[in-house]
Parts: C-alpha cells; sequence; structure tokens
C-alpha cells in the first residue's frame, strides 16, 4: 500500500471536513484511482467535483479547478495517468482569486 | 478636443510659491498613455530632474485617475500616484480606490500635480477649479482617520474626499503610505514624499460628470463587461464574501506563503487561525469602492486581549506581512496591526516585512535586547510585533532603524544583516515565495517599482489560471515572455484606464485588451484597439524602465534576495524548490530579449523610437547608455 496526502481548501475542505488527510491506495494507483477512492468515500458530494475534473480533462482549458501533485500542475505530467508513488501530495486548489 | 472620459484639464499646484495653474489634458497624451499610470509616469519622466532627492523639492506628486474613473464602469474607481520613490529610487507608483480618485474628476480634473515645498504645514482644498491653501500646523500629528474627519468638520461638508498622511509620512518614513477614505497608497514610501513638501493632506470636493462620448456604444461595451464579470467562477460566488484572504490558503496549498522572514515557508499551516473562517469570524461588513458590484473589502472587529475594538481591512498581504512573515498566528493581533498602519499611514507589507527581519536577526543574535529597547523579538510573539508598527510610524527608539525599510536598516545594522533583508531594489517582498512561482520572481527582480506583486501578478502560476497559455510553475523557460505580457497588460488594461487589477485574474485573463478597448474607444471617442493597448503597456513599461536607467539602475538590480537564489524551500508542495543564479539569468536574458532590450537591460533605440519614446532614447543618448 502506499499513502497520499491530500489537501484542499475552501468548498472541498468543507465537503472533506479538512483541509489535510492522508489516503492509503494500492501498490501502482493512479491519480483516478486517488479520485475514485475520494468518491467512494465522499459519495454524491463529491460527484459533482469528480464531474468537473473529468470535464477539465477533456477540454485541456481549466479555468476553476486545479490539480497539483507534489506541486505540479498536472497538465504538466500525465493528467489523471499519472502514477502515484509512497508520500506523494494531492492539491486541490478550487478557484481563487485576488492576490 | 477630447469629447469623453477626460475631464480636459490637469491642476498643477506648487507648494513653495502657493500658486497654481491648470493645463489641458492633450488627445495625444491620453491616445499615447490613456491616463492613470501612464500619464504619471510621463509627467515623472518628463519633469523630474535625474538625480532628484526623493525627499527635495524637486521631486513631484503626481495623483492621476484614468478616464474611466468616474463613470459608470464598474471597478474603475483608481487612480495612481506616483513619484520618484525615496525606498527605492526608481519610478514609485502605487494605484489606490476609494472615492477621493473619482471626487477629484468630478472636481474637474484629469491629475494633479504637486511641485515644491511648503514653507510651513498646509493642506490643500480644491473645490470645483478653485484651489486654496490652507494652513496645516494643527492638524500636523493627527492620525489620518482624524485628519480627513477635521478637514470635512473645517470646511463644513462631510462628503468631501480626502487623501492625506499620518505620523510616518511627517517623519518622512520611507515606508509611509497615502491614505484616502481606508484605502492606501501604500507602498514605495509616497507618504514620506508627502511628508517632505510639508503637505498634510489634499482634500476635494466637485460636481461635475464624466462626458460619453458614444452613448450607445459605451452602454454596450459596459453591458458585456458586466456580463463577463457574472460568469467568473469566483468574482461573486466566493471572492465577493471572502475578500483576498482567500490567498492565504490558496498560497498554503502551493507552499508559497512566505513564512518566518521566507526562512521556513511551507513549514506551517495558516489555514485554522488566519485562513478564511478565522478571517470571517471577525468580519461585521464590507466597503466598496466607488461604484464597485463587487464589494470585497472585508471589515473585521478584533475581539480577543489587547486588541479588542481594533477595526480594519486586512488583505492577504497584510495578513502575510504580520502573520507569515512574522510567524504570528494571532488574527487579532494582525487586525489591531494593520489598523495602527491606516492610523499611523504606514504601508503594511514592508512594516511587517521590516519586523520579521529583526526577529530574525534577534534569534540568531545579530541584535539583543539591548538593540530592541528590551523587547523579546522572537517569532512569533504577536505582542512584540505590535509594539513595533508605533515605534517604526513614530521613529522612536529601536522603530527608527526599520523606518526607512530592510535595506536601509540592513545597511545600518552591517556584518551579513543584508543577506536576511528581503527586498528587491529596497522594496520589501510581497507575499507569494516566488522559489515556487518563478515568473512571479522575475516580475520582482524586474518591475520597474522593486519587489512589487501588483505590477505584473502572474495568476497563472498562482492560481493557474491558462491564459494566455498554462505554465509550469516550477519551469523558468518561457517566464521572460510571459512576464513581459503580464507587466503589459496589467500596466494597459488596470493602471492606466484605470480597472481594479482584481478583474483582471478573476474575469478577464483572456480578453482584458479587447475589454479596454470596447470601454475606452466608447467612452473617449478615441480609437483604442486591443493591439494599441498592448503597445501602450510595452510604452508606459519601457518608459519607467528608462527612467530607471537614467537614475543608475542596471542588469545587477534586477536581483532577488540571496535566500531566494541560495535555499530550497524544506517543506509543503514547493519543498525542494529555488531559482538558482543560473535560471535568474537566463530568465533576464529571455525578458530583456522579448523587450527588445540590450543585454545591459537598456531600451534600445529602435525600441524607444517605435513606441514613440524619442525624448527617452535622447535622454539615454546623453548618458552614453544607447
Amino acid at each position: 500500500m502506499i499513502s497520499v496526502k491530500v489537501k484542499a481548501i475552501m468548498d472541498i475542505a468543507d465537503l472533506f471536513g479538512c483541509n489535510e488527510q492522508v489516503v492509503s491506495l494500492p501498490e501502482g494507483s493512479k491519480l483516478s484511482d486517488l479520485l475514485d477512492a475520494l468518491g467512494r468515500k465522499y459519495g454524491q458530494a463529491f460527484a459533482e467535483i469528480l464531474s468537473k475534473i473529468y470535464k477539465n480533462e477533456k477540454e485541456k482549458h481549466n479555468r476553476d479547478l486545479h490539480l497539483f501533485l507534489n506541486g505540479r500542475n498536472i497538465v504538466f505530467l500525465e493528467g489523471l495517468e499519472t502514477k502515484l508513488n509512497d508520500g506523494d501530495e494531492l492539491f486541490f486548489l478550487s478557484p481563487v482569486g485576488g492576490g | 478636443m477630447l469629447k469623453g472620459g477626460y475631464m480636459g484639464k490637469i491642476l498643477r499646484v506648487n507648494l513653495t510659491t502657493q500658486t497654481y495653474a491648470e493645463e489641458n489634458t492633450t488627445e495625444e497624451l491620453a491616445s499615447n498613455f490613456i491616463g492613470g499610470a501612464g500619464l504619471g509616469i510621463k509627467y515623472l519622466f518628463d519633469e523630474v530632474p535625474a538625480g532628484a532627492d526623493a525627499l527635495g523639492q524637486d521631486n513631484k506628486l503626481i495623483f492621476a485617475p484614468g478616464p474611466l474613473t468616474g463613470t459608470s464602469a464598474p471597478c474603475a474607481s483608481r487612480m495612481a500616484v506616483v513619484a520618484k520613490s525615496p525606498l527605492t529610487s526608481a519610478v514609485g507608483m502605487c494605484t489606490t480606490g476609494g472615492y477621493f480618485p473619482a471626487e477629484l474628476k468630478f472636481a474637474g480634473y484629469d491629475a494633479l500635480i504637486i511641485e515644491g515645498k511648503a514653507e510651513r504645514p498646509v493642506y490643500l482644498w480644491i473645490n470645483e477649479g478653485k484651489v486654496s491653501f490652507r494652513r496645516a500646523e494643527k492638524l500636523w500629528g493627527t492620525n489620518t482617520f482624524d485628519c480627513q474627519q477635521l478637514i470635512k468638520d473645517e470646511l463644513g461638508d462631510q462628503n468631501i474626499r480626502i487623501s492625506c498622511i499620518g505620523p510616518a509620512g511627517e517623519l518622512q518614513s520611507r515606508i509611509a503610505c497615502i491614505i484616502n477614505e481606508r484605502r492606501a497608497a501604500g507602498r514605495k514610501g509616497l507618504g514620506a514624499v508627502m511628508g517632505a513638501k510639508n503637505l498634510k493632506a489634499i482634500a476635494v470636493r466637485g460636481h461635475k460628470t464624466v462626458p460619453v462620448a458614444c452613448e450607445n456604444d459605451y452602454r454596450e461595451a459596459r453591458s458585456r463587461m458586466l456580463k463577463t464579470m457574472k460568469e467568473s467562477p469566483v468574482l461573486y460566488s466566493a471572492f465577493a464574501n471572502t475578500g483576498t484572504p482567500m490567498v492565504v490558503e490558496a498560497t498554503w496549498g502551493l507552499g508559497i506563503f512566505a513564512t518566518r522572514n521566507w526562512s521556513a515557508t511551507g513549514e506551517w499551516n495558516p489555514v485554522e487561525k488566519l485562513g478564511i473562517k478565522a478571517n470571517n469570524s471577525r468580519k461585521i461588513g464590507k466597503e466598496h469602492c466607488y461604484n464597485c458590484p463587487v464589494a470585497c473589502s472585508q471589515l473585521k472587529l478584533a475581539r480577543e486581549g489587547i486588541y479588542t475594538g481594533s477595526l480594519s481591512v486586512p488583505e492577504f498581504e497584510t495578513i502575510y506581512a504580520f502573520g507569515g512573515q512574522t510567524g504570528v498566528d494571532n488574527l487579532d493581533s494582525i487586525i489591531a496591526a494593520d489598523r495602527l498602519c491606516d492610523e499611523l499611514g504606514l504601508d503594511s507589507i514592508s512594516t511587517g516585512v521590516a519586523i520579521g527581519f529583526a526577529m530574525e536577526l534577534y534569534e540568531k543574535e545579530v541584535l539583543t535586547k539591548n538593540d530592541t529597547d528590551g523587547i523579546e523579538l522572537n517569532f512569533g510573539n504577536h505582542e512584540a510585533m505590535f509594539k513595533l508598527v508605533s515605534k517604526i510610524g513614530y521613529r522612536k527608539g529601536f522603530g527608527a532603524l526599520l523606518a526607512d525599510g530592510v535595506k536601509c536598516a540592513a545597511e545600518k545594522i552591517g556584518g551579513n544583516a543584508e543577506k536576511y533583508a528581503m527586498h528587491v531594489k529596497g522594496l520589501e517582498l510581497p507575499g507569494y515565495d516566488v522559489r515556487g512561482a518563478k515568473a512571479h520572481g522575475l516580475n520582482y527582480a524586474t518591475s520597474y517599482t522593486g519587489a512589487d506583486h501588483n505590477r505584473g501578478y502572474v495568476f497563472q502560476e498562482i492560481f493557474g489560471i491558462p491564459e494566455p497559455e498554462a505554465v509550469d510553475r516550477f519551469a523558468y523557460e518561457g517566464k521572460g515572455r510571459l512576464t513581459k505580457w503580464n507587466q503589459d497588460i496589467r500596466t494597459a488594461t488596470c493602471d492606466c484606464p484605470t480597472m481594479c487589477a482584481f478583474l483582471l485574474d478573476m474575469a478577464f485573463p483572456a480578453n482584458a485588451a479587447q475589454n479596454s478597448a470596447d470601454m475606452l474607444s466608447s467612452l473617449t471617442g478615441l480609437n483604442f484597439t486591443p493591439q494599441e493597448i498592448e503597445k501602450i503597456g510595452e510604452r508606459v513599461n519601457n518608459l519607467a524602465r528608462a527612467f530607471n536607467v537614467r537614475e543608475g539602475f542596471t542588469r545587477k538590480d534586477d536581483n532577488l534576495p540571496e535566500r531566494i537564489l541560495t535555499e530550497p524551500l524544506k517543506e509543503g508542495g514547493s519543498k525542494g524548490h529555488y531559482i538558482s543564479r543560473t535560471e535568474l539569468e537566463k530568465m533576464l536574458d529571455e525578458y530583456y530579449y522579448e523587450r527588445g532590450w540590450s543585454a545591459e537591460g537598456v531600451p534600445t533605440r529602435r525600441k524607444l523610437l517605435d513606441l514613440g519614446l524619442k525624448n527617452a532614447a535622447e535622454e539615454l543618448e546623453k548618458m552614453g547608455v544607447l
């Protein structure tokens, strides 16, 4: 098994009930497997977020929700097919603005 | 003859002779520089001589709203305030919102240029084309909020709008700001320029309306603008209710919430104590700038301990400066420190960064209690942080050492203190640890005002917005081109017309030039194309660069603090990353190439002539650098 830290803010953190959590997955898991695991854990409430992620993956032009694996936007990795390793960190960046 | 957007007059005031004159706003000026920062930098370059003392008689202080300011355009409340900066000796340019900028237009002016120095403290009273110089001895020493109220009472009109300085500006602190209402032209020490001129305040009242050249086209352009704002995934749905503190959480997630003088970024989670929920638990209301449908300013009331009762609007940058930078997780103390900065007229970013700098030196035993007036200046000590704000504002004791910013303090302390002074060109770093956002770092290195997030904010790296293209925040390739684009588009679409810069990333990342072209063309009757808008941004950035070159700035000043270049981040979402010296030099090479500048970072004659900046080319030629 591998452990992946999942970080989230704002609406997604509210859904998770925390900013940080650790999810255990089988060796060889991909990012899509992690999202499926979160889908099983959070059910319908997470489904809307999942559909947004898959839509963004398809359109390749995401303006409203970004996933960062070990700090790098997954569009610069293998997207949802990116293989996960023990100790990886996934961050859900909800739409933010105004620095 | 300008048909719309402009009031047609620029007011020039001489404090030495206590005289004033009106000049025409020309079509050439409007077409080439729009207004705001463009107009201000044009006058700064033309009229402030090379090597002028920023706190002397030769420096000028220019207040310039834009053509959209004071119209029904949403979020166009702003003005540029421009002078040679006493903090950096480079172009000092800030924008501020609120209501003063629109009132200056209603009084009939596209800009106000202040020259000379009054013999004794005065304030200006600009009332519908009449200017009077009023004695301000009794106002000298008042905080900015009391000053505004006292002037309104003295002049018998509560609707007067006022820009003023507090004690920090009077004492010529190089990190002093100018306050109007609760807004600030915050950075680069422009409050000290005002203080050096013995000018306590400017009071304005007017009843004119800003003319519109093409009513139908303007109405349609405005409708499109409002529609695009409504389509934003964040502007009304989240930002309107949280304001900038949401960026605390985003930068934590990305591992770039700069912490403990940038020594511990990524090693601390500020979300619970300083994030959205903590901020909203203190929220008691919201404030709008003129004609803003968003109202992002969240009024917060401190409710704990010695800070109880303090009311302010701490933005993300202030939470970074008094929170992350100092390691303080007590939000009430941050609210109180922010309030104190507004009252004293201090830039909260530079003040907080200076305190964090001193804390690190204290922890490293470079400074001791003998130096700090007995204050135990450890990271995280909120009471020490709060005490120091007042000492800095009044230049008292240890505070006097920090009152001119970290560069100046490091020079006075000596040894290796400069190593811990987080600044570029003397301007303290804002709150994004650029080791995890390399174009943001390049912008800090090259912005014409020093380390200034507002002159070329890299929303592509911080918010992941893929306009004009998606970028990998850890890569250095392509960041020269991106930085030029960000600086030019921000200048042209936000700092000149004016428009609140928050709209750029949240509503118009893909079509800001088109929006500005539509709004400005219909408002003014002049023909602004999106291409011309972008070229104006380039023109203004080149003219500002030419000013800095004339002041002696070279490639070596386009630098970053040693810590950024040598210390990889140890934890968090940007763990292991930093900007190496080689990467910075490569980014600079690319940036200069994209700008059409020499390898030394000097605009070429060809570039300056292409932008219609013949005067700048002649000035640099005289110096022998072209």
